[in-house]
């Protein structure tokens, strides 16, 4: 049996403390063969598997913190049962009038055919964060609503060239309560010299989806978010 | 815009951590996942799989049948996710970390499927046995060699899969490794070259190839030592 094929406790046993010479990594480094630097992709199901896996035990964990709940203010339920109804039904009942009020508004809005600016977004460099190709880079967006449609229109905007066979690709970005990505969607790719108007897609919220976000993208197949983002701002009501 | 507008507050506070859980390909960004995952942020498991999925499955693939690989390795992210606060970025890189837990489940994959093997054959010798006392002594003399052939098999088993494992992590930390860098490794350690070749190969002065060979050298160390208990 040779020097990599020692169990793991001859090898603690050996260094001690637990961290390689520096004649072990190299042997090691030596050893390394064509198949080890081939990588295998698992199957699509596989990441679906684990997410589907993590929400069932997170759902379990929420059903049983509700029935403890529930049973531990069992004398109590009652009256707030009680007015926990009277809560809906309010709720519900100013849920219904704004949903009337928005569709007569939005009935409106479609019959005049007029388009309005809702938001708009000055997007910023980052040093700390950002691709380095932005850092002249400065735009800013505004959403407009369009007989119930939303667009991204750039007003004015200075957009460096991407390297050959990269594009500047706009992200609309959903935040989490943390402020970290919860998700994010493609508005499309732009021209630098003339970005124009894009189309935010049917069923993503910009009231979820607020960040405006600049990205090189390389052409590699890949249509996921490259993390070179040159700029970013969030829209703001007007 | 109301929902937006109370966001705001929010995302204005926060914006420079969400911007390094943003899914990426550079291993300038393999800090900020292992940040975030060790946070527990969300996001941060898709991009850590994104990122070690297929280092992940190529151990298990290498050590276990296709069905079982596929079963470990979401044993491996759904462990990993729930025990996120248990990972330190500092003592160790998230690779390192999910290889040895993929490692420890693997090893107990092997050691089950032995004693699967082992319980049949005992139940065959049982057989012989039940119609055959005379049988007896030979029988237990056999399970008690086949006990002892699985001893020497677990240290066997666990040695060859400590092996392709740190060969899969010093093969990650090339990856990572800046292209100037990972050249001058793959001519020493590849191609056999001295450091003097490479750098009349590359035109980088001698010190300038040392340094690099160093760096990477303190690299691999890190990778392949995640001291999380």
């Amino acid at each position: 049996m040779d020097d990599r094929h020692k169990s793991r406790s001859d090898r603690a046993r050996r260094s001690g403390h637990n961290q390689r010479s520096t004649a072990e990594i190299e042997a090691l480094l030596r050893d390394v063969e064509p198949a080890d630097l081939q990588l295998l992709e698992p199957p699509e199901h596989t990441w679906i598997a684990i997410e589907s896996a993590l929400q069932t035990a997170a759902d379990e964990r929420s059903n049983a913190g509700d029935r403890s709940y529930t049973g531990e203010r069992s004398n109590i339920v009652s009256i707030r049962e009680r007015q926990r109804v009277r809560r809906r039904l309010a709720v519900g009942i100013a849920a219904v009038l704004v949903v009337v009020v928005a569709g007569v508004a939005a009935l409106l809005l479609a019959r005049s055919d007029s388009s309005e600016v809702v938001a708009s977004a000055t997007l910023a460099y980052d040093p700390e964060q950002f691709d380095m190709s932005g850092a002249q880079a400065r735009a800013n967006t505004e959403l407009v609503r369009d007989s119930g449609e939303h667009s991204i229109v750039f007003v004015d905007a200075e957009l460096p060239d991407p390297e050959a066979d990269a594009d500047l690709e706009v992200w609309l970005i959903r935040p989490d309560a943390s402020g970290n990505v919860a998700d994010l969607v493609s508005l499309g790719v732009i021209d630098p010299a003339d970005p124009g108007r894009l189309a935010v897609p049917a069923g993503y919220d910009p009231n979820a989806y607020f960040v405006v976000d600049i990205s090189i993208e390389p052409r590699d197949g890949d249509a996921s978010h490259s993390g070179r983002t040159i700029l970013r701002g969030p829209l703001q009501d007007t | 815009m109301s929902s937006r507008s109370a966001a705001l507050d929010q995302y204005r506070i926060t914006r420079r951590r969400y911007s390094r859980v943003v899914v990426s390909r550079g291993s300038e960004q393999i800090e900020s996942i292992e940040k975030a995952f060790a946070r527990g942020d969300e996001g941060a498991l898709k991009a850590a799989y994104q990122c070690y999925s297929s280092l992940v499955y190529t151990f298990c693939c290498r050590t276990l049948d296709e069905s079982r690989a596929e079963d470990v390795i979401q044993e491996v992210f759904i462990s990993a996710w729930k025990s996120h606060m248990r990972y330190e970025p500092a003592r160790g890189s998230l690779a390192g970390w999910l290889i040895a837990i993929a490692k420890n489940r693997i090893i107990d994959n092997v050691r089950a499927e032995q004693r699967h093997s082992l319980r049949r054959a005992d139940a065959d010798i049982n057989n012989v046995a039940a119609n055959n006392a005379a049988a007896d002594n030979a029988a237990a003399d056999n399970a008690a060699a086949d006990n002892a052939a699985v001893a020497v098999d677990d240290t066997f088993v666990e040695a060859r899969v400590d092996a392709i494992a740190d060969r899969l992590l010093v093969a990650e930390a090339l990856r990572c490794l800046s292209d100037r860098a990972r050249q001058v490794v793959t001519m020493h350690y590849f191609d056999d070259l001295t450091l003097r070749q490479i750098a009349e190969t590359t035109g980088q002065p001698l010190g300038t190839v040392k340094s690099d060979l160093r760096r990477a050298l303190a690299r691999f160390r890190q990778q392949l030592e995640p001291k999380h208990g």
